[in-house]
């Protein structure tokens, strides 16, 4: 992994550039800011060891820059500070670093917070591959809207609500909602094996047809279930296959594939399922128009303990002012980013221009 | 390494703590090599920017010159001198300045007393070193 140094005391640098290349890295180093920056630029580093003190470009202004404008991917960023100098940490933090060592560091520190960003980087290429999974299944039938981008908000604050009450905080932890997150935009993947008739027919569907259409619960979780199999300690997929699963159950029981009712329907799966209902009564369809909030308020207030688990209808409700935020924010710039991540998928794949 | 450590006297004020230097170079000798020749090269150049400094007022390179030699000294592991430098540019950024040169003093003959170590050390072959990299390099 390549690996940028920041410093302009030529001795920092070369001790810095001997403990990273022990540690497996590929060092560039330069010794001021403008060229720190020019380099990222070039989307060829991920990390950056910066010091503080430097002559033109602090790092901190560096740090700043790179959160500044759009980069290649997330830049982890650790500052070296003199010892015992808050103040520059807290500045640097505020501005956007990762992490931060104080000078003269020892190896097996630095070693350490190595690792710790390794790891962070690694699991967000991971959430990109994902998400870019979820969007290219989705794109099929849903051509305009950030549906997949508002879920997985709408999923992450049901769950973090949750995580405040007593009686959950067993089971829906950081890391669940972490989790919920990652996994939720997946709900949908099955879709792809729904033929084009069936899922973008622009009609009503016969009762056949709405049979064919509940497989893709099915068809989404078994294939989410095998590679579930294949990398058993891979607790996201774990989860995506529940969410794949039951995310078209009902509380009371009436709901596909499998008519599970209440706590049969895994936590992550009720959770899914209100937030989808949700995104599509406030989203604008061929055969309807987006609703307001409160009409979607409504709606959902009259399936809690039918269609909705009342306490996922109540946790709803305590989070309802965030609902609109999200609901208003992605109707600008989620979108934005969503036409650009997918056109370029479609050309490379020739994917059917669909409407 | 017990036998170094009981030499270089008390561990956090040492004139040379050369089994830190080791540790953090990784035990790579020839960077340690290079560091201290770096090091003892520099020496006079930077006492004479220190004292040019302070006879001219000029408090803002004296700080700046100060916090260079503070970060190259404690990643040498002249762990006294890196006291001073830091008390030097510490001193020299607030308003009272009023024993900048005594302290400046002391850095100067600190730093003069690191160059002529640097230098015996360099000539010994680096044999202390050369222990060191083979008992304690690693951890
Ligand atoms: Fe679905």
């Amino acid at each position: 992994m390549n690996i940028l140094l920041v410093d302009d005391d030529p001795t920092n640098l070369a001790v810095l550039e001997n403990s990273v290349r022990c540690f497996g890295f590929e060092p560039t180093t330069v010794e001021n800011g403008r060229d720190a920056l020019r380099l990222i630029r070039t989307g060829s580093f991920q990390m950056v060891i910066s010091d503080i003190e430097m002559p033109g470009m602090s790092g901190i202004e560096l740090c700043r820059e790179i959160r500044g404008r759009a980069t290649n991917g997330y830049v982890y960023i650790i500052l070296l500070t003199s010892y015992c100098d808050t103040e520059s940490v807290i500045k640097g933090l505020d501005a956007g670093a990762d992490d931060y060592m104080s000078k003269p560091f020892h190896p097996a520190e630095l070693q350490m917070r190595l690792r710790a960003g390794k790891r962070l980087l690694s699991l967000e290429g991971r959430d990109l591959v994902i998400f870019t999974m979820a969007k290219l299944a989705d794109h099929r039938d849903n051509e305009t809207g950030a549906h997949l981008e508002r879920m997985r908000l709408y999923t992450q604050l049901l769950a973090s609500e949750l995580s405040n009450w007593p009686q959950y905080r067993n089971t829906v932890d950081g890391q669940y909602v972490r989790l919920i997150y990652m996994t939720s935009p997946l709900h949908d993947i099955g879709k792809v094996g729904i033929p084009d008739r069936i899922l973008l027919k622009p009609g009503p569907l016969t009762p056949e047809e709405f049979e064919i259409m509940k497989t893709h619960t099915i068809i989404g979780a078994e294939t989410l279930e095998s590679a579930a199999q294949h990398y058993p300690e891979a607790d996201f997929l774990r989860m995506a296959y529940e969410i794949a699963l039951t995310h078209h159950e009902r509380w009371d029981g009436s709901g596909y594939p499998n008519g599970l009712a209440g706590e049969q329907i895994p936590l992550c799966g009720r959770i899914t399922a209100l937030a989808d209902v949700y995104d599509a009564l406030t989203s604008r369809r061929v055969y309807k128009p987006a609703f307001s909030h409160e009409k979607a308020r409504r709606i959902i207030l009259d399936g809690a303990g039918s269609h909705f688990d009342p306490a996922i209808v109540q946790a709803f409700l305590n989070v309802e002012r965030e609902f609109i935020q999200i609901q208003h924010r992605a109707a600008t710039d989620c979108v934005e980013q969503s036409l650009f991540q997918v056109p370029s998928f479609r050309s490379s794949l020739n994917l059917p221009m669909t409407v | 390494m017990a036998t170094m450590m009981a030499l270089e006297t008390d561990a956090c004020d040492a004139l040379l703590n050369s089994n830190s230097l080791v540790e953090r170079c990784m035990g790579n000798l020839d960077l340690v090599q290079r560091l201290l020749s770096r090091f003892a090269d520099s020496g006079r150049q930077d006492c004479e920017h220190l004292e040019a400094a302070l006879r001219a007022g000029d408090l803002r390179t004296l700080a700046s010159v100060a916090h260079r030699l503070k970060g190259n000294s404690a990643t040498i592991g002249a762990e006294r001198m890196a006291r001073l430098a830091s008390r030097i540019e510490r001193e020299s950024k607030s308003a009272g300045a009023a024993n900048l040169d005594s302290v400046l003093n002391s850095l100067v003959a600190e730093i003069r007393a690191v160059q002529v170590e640097v230098s015996q050390r360099c000539h010994e072959s680096l044999d202390a070193f050369q222990n060191l990299g083979a008992n304690g390099g690693g951890e």
